[in-house]
């Protein structure tokens, strides 16, 4: 009834893993999410390093925990305003004096320009606070919730009701 | 005096060009559905569900920015993977069918995409595919309604001119079936056969293949579509299931559908 209506998903993702690292990474980001640690964020990353190339796929929603919330500010490295779903790639301080790409999965560029979204929205070298819930694989991924420019201006993904 | 007669028939004109477009599908009493619609809420119920539970946790997070802790987090997009269990008003499975579900629901709850086909860019099928999420547009002549609904890029065909599935046509299901329709007053009657067994229905219910569909299809109010979509298998199903969708007709500048093109998403292969 409802569903399996605004789906984001595909396994594509964990075929890019091996299966033992993909345990390492998320038994470490599990651990890094439950202290807060810098230092255990820290291992994490090393631990995602090691088992992925690159999240950018196609996912169900189920993919990701929508129990969890990640706020996380960086710069806009790549902006995809692709079907069935847009992506920012964004550069991240880890924290420890280098940088992580983190790649966050939107809706899509029809519901989108229906909520004020276009293609030149975003912008490489954009710095921007993205709200998500994260992959429950650990990957570096995400399911965007709200963007907010460096100005605190938010661009919202509501959809305004439809015209009568 | 003059102008009033002139007031008088252009309202009258349009009074009579209003009619004979909702009534021109069949030349009778029988409506005209062709429009482009918005699904009316259609993740209400899982929505109320999602505010039952508590809110979400905010993870604390290396690079959350100068001041971005101040701003409460809004609600987290809704997922659902099953966890939640079976809803009371899910439709009621057979144990067979009910094992079959629990898979399923493994499958999702561990974050896999292998029983979502909109995530696999294939159509949800009927009835699914009713959910028209993204919008929907209408075609109805007076021999055949076409539907196209914006996610996936899907569409089906209501046959009205009489015609009955082949043997040819039940021996290839397909992900939409195949849909016949006919009039009971203002009420449009659907029956849909043929169609995929691994085209899920409601909370990813699996069906077998005896699965087949009936919908009433009206205008509530002026511009207010309702579906009423009873499904039926006596192999999958301890009793017939009945769900309904609402649609409203939208006008321009909101009264096109936007390319998917899901394909895209899936050759992201560099």
């Amino acid at each position: 009834m409802y569903d399996t209506t605004d789906q984001i998903g595909s396994g594509l993702l964990t075929v890019l893993m091996s299966a033992v690292a993909v345990r390492a990474a998320h038994e470490a980001a599990t651990a890094a999410i439950a202290e807060g640690s810098h230092m255990r964020i820290g291992s994490y990353v090393i631990a995602v390093l090691l088992a992925a190339t690159s999240a950018f796929a196609h996912h169900s929603n189920s993919a990701f925990d929508g129990d969890k919330v990640m706020v996380l500010t960086g710069t806009v490295t790549e902006w995809k305003w692709t079907n069935p779903h847009v992506w920012i790639f964004l550069s991240v301080d880890d924290g420890n004096g280098g940088k992580v790409q983190w790649e966050i999965e939107g809706r899509t560029p029809g519901q989108l320009v229906r909520a004020g979204w276009s293609r030149t929205t975003l912008k490489a070298g954009e710095t921007i606070t993205v709200d998500f819930s994260p992959a429950k694989d650990g990957t570096r991924t995400g399911l965007l919730t709200r963007v907010r420019r460096a100005d605190g201006t938010v661009v919202g993904q509501q959809t305004p009701p439809a015209a009568q | 005096m003059s102008k009033n007669v002139t007031v008088f028939s252009s309202a009258l004109l349009c009074l009579l060009f209003v009619s004979t477009s909702s009534l021109r599908a069949q030349g009778t009493s029988t409506p005209d559905f062709t429009g482009v619609y918005s699904p009316i809420d259609p993740f209400g119920q899982a929505r109320a569900r999602a505010a039952a539970n508590p809110p979400a946790t905010v993870v604390p997070s290396p690079s959350a920015g100068t001041g971005a802790g101040a701003v409460p987090p809004p609600r987290p997009v809704l997922v659902l993977d099953g966890r939640e269990g079976r809803p009371d008003n899910a439709p009621k499975l057979k144990p067979e069918y009910l094992a079959k579900w629990e898979v399923i629901r493994k499958s999702r709850m561990a974050g896999s995409s292998e029983f979502d086909p909109n995530a696999r860019c294939v159509s949800a099928g009927m009835p699914n595919m009713m959910s028209m999420t993204y919008g929907m547009e209408v075609q109805h002549t007076k021999d055949k309604i076409t539907m196209y609904g914006e996610l996936n890029d899907v569409y089906r065909r209501i046959y009205l001119d009489g015609r009955r599935p082949s043997q040819k046509v039940l021996d290839d299901p397909t992900f939409a079936g195949y849909s016949t329709g006919h009039w009971e007053g203002d009420t449009l009657v659907v029956d849909t056969v043929a169609i995929r067994e691994d085209a899920l229905f409601d909370t990813f219910s699996p069906h077998s293949d005896q699965f087949t569909v009936r919908e009433r299809i009206r205008f509530t109010s002026p511009g207010v579509l309702e579906d009423r979509i009873t499904v039926t298998d006596p192999k999958a199903l301890l009793e017939p299931f009945t769900s309904v969708r609402t649609y409203r007709k939208v006008s321009a500048p909101n009264d096109e559908l936007r390319e998917f093109s899901c394909a895209e998403g899936l050759a992201s292969v560099k």
